[in-house]
């Protein structure tokens, strides 16, 4: 490990790294003023040497991190840690958009501003390609038999484990793992005198939504993602594109957004929306979402398997008490109906504390770390979606979601995602690093169409524009 | 001092006829002349976002211009509690657009919870949700609220300049209200308003951070400016060549127009 020239293969030319001017002249482009990286643009980053254990202690370990309750979670108890190994840690929690920007800034110019980035499980891959971060084999082969025994590395939930691998070598590990799932409200559904069948279709998922919509007073009949954002909207939107039978690409890599059941995809969505949703979607994501459904404002959402915990908890929830659970709901197919997410901590190639860093990333995907916060801040707010012994050895495995969620991440195949054969793997995103931008632009129109101004037809064929040109410009189609 | 100065503008122009995405450290970095600007600057997307650009800083400098010059010609005169309301009339210039972002999408506008929503439920406008309809003139208006203060003050520091005695003078002639102020504290206006103008334009015409967080560019399009574009092509694409190229643009762009404002108001001003 390390040694090795981050240089990536291909272009000789390449230069490494970017000088300082560069840096600076790239943040002020965008107005962002970013900060200047400590200055260590020189190329490959040092072979880290080993280090017994002992000398660690006094370390500082500095961590990306994004700014979700799992990751609050994990800094109120990092303390722990610190008292265990002598390693300190230090913070920096950006939102997620913020933090994908700064981290690729860092790792793209070789700053080593961070020891420990959180990435997803999306940038995992294409990371560990142009070896931005480093594998974790040599360090879990150096471990002593019974320390791999406790970290028992085989009890990570097996797609989970593949989504951060590439070419079968392990380069980040898992903080949490998530699919998505459909949450709804038994009382309104006892009132309305439905059912909702455990495995729901969207079309069923509609005729609830006609008729639970407005049935008290500011209850919307559905509550979905509507904010522009690969990692927004566009999210929830892909499995209805995989589900309806549609893709983004055929195996020539053409773009494949104007056929009908991309079409029907996109009339489904917005009509939702339109007529049983909840108004002004197209400023919420997650986070929004999840206030609106919580504070009993929708009968109906679908999205991440990870805001259970938060809807359970009658602190943060006034429908804690009358939750139901159902799995993802499909149209014509059920390959790629619910997503599959990982947030995972990974070590940069740059880090100068590199054994520092795997001690941590070690502590907080491990066992323990989910007994302690278990036992500190209470089973619903542990991490879900890693383990298997989350779903089989600790209290969690008594909540009525637990066993959706384990299926939902057991059933999700982002090596299949959708009906017909694609070139790209990902479920609610193609595992290619020009999709961060034009997803996010399709999600822009996505909005539009929402919004109402414009038409399914005009929204095909914004996005079969912006991502045609995006796959010609990144060589993937001829031109 | 120049030379120093004018570093990051050479290096721009020098990126901007490269190829080189970051995140594809695969594809090298590659000469490749103009193309940048033929692709990203002469296709369709930015001319459109061009004419948004203009709009939103028009809209807003208008805005600002007939707010700020009521405000001014109310404050130009005593009363009690006059320096409270000044200030209170002036917060919003100290507000970070980031943070008037977020108040106008989430406390004003969100169509659930906003205030200003549920007082047009009140009274019996349904589907009220102004920053995914117009967005882009909501935009305008929030850049109006944060930059009109400023108007105000030049505007109130030009009034407070006029020779009493002239304005007497015209009253005793027996000049109306409307005929003091169209024929003498306009006129007297006209080279604070030059000022502010020019001032209000440089900074209005590069706004980013309300757009960031209120619309994100969206929906569609429809509220994107240039500076977001450049941030998008630079910061989301990582393409550093094409977000150079809309860069330079941009800023081509930019002195243009300050050069033919500037021109218009001397124009203007000779005519006098």
């Amino acid at each position: 490990m390390g040694g090795k020239s981050t240089r990536p293969t291909g272009d000789k030319r390449e230069k490494c790294g970017l000088t300082r001017g560069e840096f600076l002249k790239l943040g002020g482009l965008a107005g962002a003023g970013a900060a200047a990286p400590s200055l260590l643009s020189g190329c490959g980053s040092g072979a880290s040497g080993k280090i017994s254990k002992g000398d660690l202690a006094g370390t500082t370990v500095t961590v990306a991190t994004v700014s979700n309750s799992q990751m609050t979670d994990m800094e109120s108890l990092v303390g722990r840690f610190t008292k265990q190994t002598g390693i300190k840690v230090r913070f920096l929690t950006l939102p997620e958009n913020n933090l994908r920007q700064k981290v690729t800034q860092d790792v793209a110019m070789n700053a080593g501003d961070f020891d420990v980035v959180t990435i997803g499980s999306y940038d995992t891959p294409i990371w560990a390609k142009y070896k931005w971060i480093v594998p974790l084999d040599p360090f879990f082969s150096r471990m002593s038999g019974t320390e791999r025994q406790r970290y028992d590395l085989k009890d990570l939930l097996k797609p989970i484990r593949s989504l951060l691998s590439r070419n079968g070598r392990l380069f980040a590990l898992p903080f949490y793992g998530e699919s998505s799932m459909l949450f709804y409200r038994r009382d309104l559904f006892e009132k309305a005198k439905l059912k909702m069948p455990d495995h729901p279709k969207w079309e069923e998922v509609m005729g609830f939504a006609r008729k639970l919509n407005g049935i008290s007073a500011g209850v919307h009949g559905i509550i979905l993602r509507g904010e522009p954002g690969w990692g927004a909207n566009m999210a929830p939107f892909d499995t209805f594109i995989n589900t309806y039978g549609g893709r983004w690409f055929n195996m020539n890599w053409e773009p494949q957004l104007t056929s009908p059941q991309v079409k029907k995809a996109a009339q489904v969505y917005s009509t939702l929306l339109q007529k049983y949703g909840q108004p002004g979607a197209t400023s919420d994501n997650f986070p929004e979402c999840e206030t609106a459904f919580a504070g009993g404002n929708g009968a109906m959402w679908y999205d991440a398997t990870s805001a259970a915990g938060y809807l359970s908890d009658p602190k943060s929830s006034k429908v804690a008490d009358r939750l139901g659970f159902a799995y993802g709901p499909t149209a014509v197919t059920p390959h790629g109906a619910h997503w599959l997410w990982s947030w995972a901590l990974a070590i940069e190639s740059s880090s100068r504390h590199k054994d520092a860093a795997f001690e941590f990333i070690k502590w907080a995907t491990s066992k323990e770390y989910l007994d302690l916060v278990g036992r500190k801040l209470g089973w619903e707010r542990v991490p879900p979606g890693t383990r298997y012994y989350t779903y089989r050895s600790t209290p969690y495995r008594h909540k009525p979601w637990a066993e959706i969620e384990l299926n939902s991440i057991n059933t999700a195949d982002p090596q299949h995602p959708t009906k017909q054969p694609v070139p790209y793997t990902g479920i609610q995103y193609v595992e290619i690093p020009e999709f961060q931008d034009f997803g996010d632009a399709v999600g822009r129109y996505l909005a539009a169409l929402i919004a109402g101004k414009i038409s399914v037809d005009q929204f095909v064929k914004e996005a079969q524009r912006e991502v045609l040109t995006a796959v010609r410009q990144g060589g993937y189609l001829k031109k | 001092m120049g030379i120093i100065t004018q570093v990051p503008f050479l290096l721009t122009i020098y990126l901007s006829t490269q190829s080189w995405t970051l995140i594809r450290p695969d594809l090298g970095r590659n000469f490749v002349g103009f193309r940048n600007y033929a692709e990203q600057v002469f296709s369709g997307g930015f001319g459109i976002i061009l004419v948004q650009t203009l709009i939103l800083s028009f809209v807003a400098l208008a805005l600002c211009c007939l707010i700020g010059l009521g405000l001014a010609l109310l404050l130009n005169r005593d009363f009690r509690g006059k320096g409270l309301i000044q200030t209170l009339l002036v917060t919003p210039f100290f507000i970070m657009p980031t943070v008037t972002g977020l108040i106008w999408k989430n406390e004003l506008f969100n169509p659930s919870f906003g205030l200003i929503t549920y007082f047009a439920r009140l009274l019996g406008v349904e589907h009220f949700d102004p920053m995914a309809q117009h967005s882009l003139i909501m935009i305008a208006t929030m850049v109006a609220w944060e930059w009109e203060p400023l108007f105000m003050l030049v505007l109130l520091a030009g009034l407070q300049a006029i020779n009493e005695e002239e304005i007497e003078a015209a009253q005793l002639d027996g000049c109306s209200r409307l005929g003091i102020f169209r024929h003498i504290e306009l006129p007297h206006l006209m080279p604070y308003y030059r000022v502010v103008i020019l001032l209000g334009s440089l900074f209005i015409l590069q706004i980013f951070g309300e757009i960031y967080v209120s619309t994100a560019g969206g929906p569609g399009n429809s509220s994107m400016n240039l500076p977001y574009l450049v941030y998008q092509t630079g910061l989301v694409g990582w393409q550093v060549g094409a977000a150079s190229a809309i860069g330079v643009a941009t800023l081509i762009i930019t002195l243009v127009i300050l050069m033919v404002l500037l021109r218009t108001m001397n124009a203007v001003a000779r005519e006098e």
